[in-house]
């Protein structure tokens, strides 16, 4: 945890690692005033199942950790190192290491994520019908739950580093049954995730068996991993200069621009960050087509709204491409972290652009509304745009770092929150009112689109006095 | 003395926690090679930093090159080499490749010829196509040097050059540089390898706890029976007591 806490500080400051909790707190407390509001909105129970499984793929999205300990020995973190790599120089297991790792992540996550909300929720209590109680039931339960999605995931990834063909039939096997669930009376939901039973039923039974999971599925992840992590001598044929040909006409910016391309490459970056940005896109889309129909929450949405989301999900892609290498030695070339920063948006609509519209393309057809393509193309691009340049303005090169820091995440959801709700109300308004709502969303495009140039003119003002020093 | 290369007055720097620099001065001639010493801690690399356009000072002020390194630092850095205190070459280059980058970015027209003569000259070009991340750290700080030699500055900038090479790629180094330096470039350097710093350099300044404890060309070093590393040693010990003493 100390060196969680050192680590995520390192560029800010302890009291703003600290902010991103009481950030947490505010918006807990903020949806538990309006608590009544909610609930009137969508019954209990279904926004119940909604939360669990938000925190479920939460749990899935930071589980990974046997990858992450490989990962974190292959590369170099330039001057960091953490003690999950200490088993190469000092006499302890990568097992040991790997399940430490794992609990210090658990228990940030309890502490600076889950419990914050709980605690918001607490103290919003004077001003909602709910009773302190619950709130403890919903921190168990939230908290199982997200247990559960990160041991399935550092089982699946440990069982990946092992076995491809295991971790295959096991992540069907594991849709499967969630397809079980949902579709038939076979295999109620509450059976699959055991902490969703305890939350509805308050039965302690599901709360053990879950709690059992959770120790099961930790204990095989972390018998799994591999002790040897052996070092490869990778050799590749200069490309540099056919890329930075490719790239001519960008100019100034095209040797900064074909190197982050080969880095994309040969860091195999591109297939995670593409399978990043479409995961999240699949999951909402699955989710919502899950909780409509298996689950009966009504919930419908347009291509619209999904163009306004996938331009959402592409701050996943830019941190990404901030975090594939060290930046350190641009201090000894005449570079600035602005041209930097260019540089890399650049690569970013290079590697979005055409997923981005295929995503679109795909939801209108599974829509059935492939007129929708002229509103929700130039929405999906614009909010993307928007997002990104903003992200990029707030955070620089260390987009990972400064979105755990309370004024910056504030600031980043002041901007980009407002805009991604209109389109979201704008495309549920659309089939009652078209044409107001095709206006207003000409008015939202078009307005992301201004801010777009505001901020991209502003990144040299706010980080040409940076360097590419980690601290 | 010649024109001054660097021109240092009153430079501070803070840290949170600690003063990394304390009021210090000096002046490097243009065309010496000016080393820099001092224990762990001393200052040295902060002082590299701000003299590099790397970190802002806290008070005081420096000229390299006539440039002021925190406001003019691009045009600065176009004009010297820098080789860090810590290797860290891009990863997923090439070592072919990451020259070939800076030549880009430097401007640079005949790229080909200047990268085989610094691959030949550290026999790297077996290892060209080896990506930078997979390389010893000996081979990582050859690159860091060949990308500071490459475009022929005027002015070096050099903290730790000699670490993690070995004595034949030391002598070569050593060689290249008091070379470099007849051919009229200037050198600043930081090392803690008194043996080859006493016999290349023509100026020295000795640092300890941010403050400059002496300095002077190298002649006024050498005599009766002592040497570069002596003094230092002297004056460290000298210092230590006399903070211990506080």
């Amino acid at each position: 945890m100390r060196e969680e806490a050192r680590y995520q500080s390192n560029f800010t400051s302890k009291l703003a690692f600290y902010e991103f909790p009481i950030v947490l707190v505010a918006f807990a407390f903020v949806a538990g005033v309006f608590y009544d509001r909610l609930t009137t909105a969508t019954p209990l129970p279904q926004l119940l199942i909604t939360l669990h499984f938000s925190v479920l793929l939460y749990g899935l999205s930071t589980g990974a950790f046997a990858f992450l300990g490989k990962e974190l020995v292959d590369r170099r973190f330039g001057a960091v190192n953490f003690l999950i790599a200490a088993p190469t120089t000092q006499p302890i297991q990568f097992k040991t290491t790997t399940a430490a790792f794992y609990l210090k992540d658990a228990a940030y996550y309890f502490a600076f994520t889950l419990s914050p909300v709980a605690l918001g929720l607490a103290l919003a209590k004077p001003w909602a019908p709910y009773t302190y109680t619950s709130v403890v039931l919903l921190w168990l339960a939230i908290s199982l739950t997200f247990s559960f999605g990160l041991a399935l995931a550092y089982a699946f990834s440990a069982l990946y580093l092992r076995s491809r063909r295991l971790f295959t039939a096991f992540t069907l096997a594991f849709l499967g049954l969630l397809g079980l669930a949902g579709f038939t009376a076979y295999l109620p939901i509450g059976y699959l995730i055991p902490s969703i039973q305890f939350q509805l039923t308050k039965d302690w039974l599901p709360f053990a068996v879950t709690l059992g999971l959770v120790v099961a599925l930790s204990t095989f992840a972390t018998v799994m991993v591999e002790e040897t992590f052996e070092s490869v001598e990778s050799q590749f044929s200069e490309s540099f200069r056919a890329f930075t040909a490719r790239f001519a006409r960008l100019g100034r910016y095209a040797p900064l621009v074909a190197k982050e391309w080969i880095d994309l490459k040969r860091s195999h970056a591109l297939t995670k960050m593409v399978f990043s940005f479409a995961v999240p896109l699949l999951f909402l889309s699955f989710s919502i087509w899950f909780l409509n129909n298996a689950l009966g929450v009504a919930l419908k949405f347009d291509t619209v709204f999904y163009a306004g989301n996938v331009g959402f999900f592409g701050v996943m892609i830019y941190s990404w491409i901030n975090h594939i290498d060290i930046t350190e030695y641009y201090d000894t070339l005449p570079v600035s972290v602005p041209r930097l920063i260019k540089a890399k948006l650049i690569v970013f609509f290079l590697v979005t652009t055409g997923i981005t519209a295929f995503f679109v393309v795909l939801m209108s057809f599974v829509n059935r509304e492939p007129w929708k393509l002229a509103i929700a193309l130039p929405v999906a691009f614009a909010t993307s745009a928007y997002t990104v340049v903003a992200t990029a303005y707030l955070t620089g090169l260390r987009t990972n770092t400064y979105l755990l820091n309370g004024p910056i995440i504030a600031r980043f959801g002041l901007l980009t929150v407002p805009p991604l709700l209109a389109i979201a109300f704008l495309s549920l308004g659309y089939d009652l009112f078209p044409a107001l709502a095709l206006q207003w969303i000409a008015i939202a495009v078009g307005g992301m689109a201004l801010l777009t140039l505001y901020f991209f003119s502003k990144i040299d003002g706010r980080w040409a006095k940076t360097t590419f020093q980690r601290a | 003395m010649p024109d001054p290369i660097i021109e240092v007055d009153g430079l501070s720097k803070n840290y949170t926690n600690a003063q990394a620099l304390n009021g210090i001065s000096f002046r490097v001639p243009k065309g010496a090679f000016f080393g820099c010493f001092g224990p762990n801690g001393a200052g040295k690399s902060t002082l590299v930093k701000i003299l590099t356009g790397q970190l802002d000072p806290t008070a005081g002020q420096a000229k390299v090159l006539g440039l002021q390194p925190n406001a003019e630092t691009l045009p600065l850095k176009r004009n010297i080499g820098i080789v860090p205190e810590s290797e860290s070459p891009p990863s997923f280059l090439t070592a072919v490749e990451y020259l070939e980058f800076v030549c880009r970015l430097r401007g640079i027209s005949d790229t080909d010829e200047r990268i085989v003569k610094w691959l030949d000259f550290f026999d790297l070009t077996e290892k060209q196509d080896t990506l930078c991340k997979d390389m010893s750290k000996g081979m990582r700080q050859k690159i860091m040097l060949a990308s500071a030699f490459i475009h022929k500055p005027p002015l070096l900038f050099l903290d730790e050059p000699f670490i993690n090479l070995d004595p034949i790629y030391q002598r070569r180094v050593r060689d290249f540089l008091v070379y470099y330096v007849k051919a009229g470039g200037s050198i600043f350097m930081c090392s803690h390898i008194l043996e080859i710093a006493g016999k290349v350099c023509t100026d020295v300044l000795i640092m300890d706890r941010g403050r400059v404890l002496t300095g002077g060309p190298i002649s006024s070093f050498r005599g009766n029976g002592s040497d570069l590393a002596d003094t230092f040693l002297e004056l460290i010990e000298k210092q230590g007591g006399a903070a211990r003493a506080d």
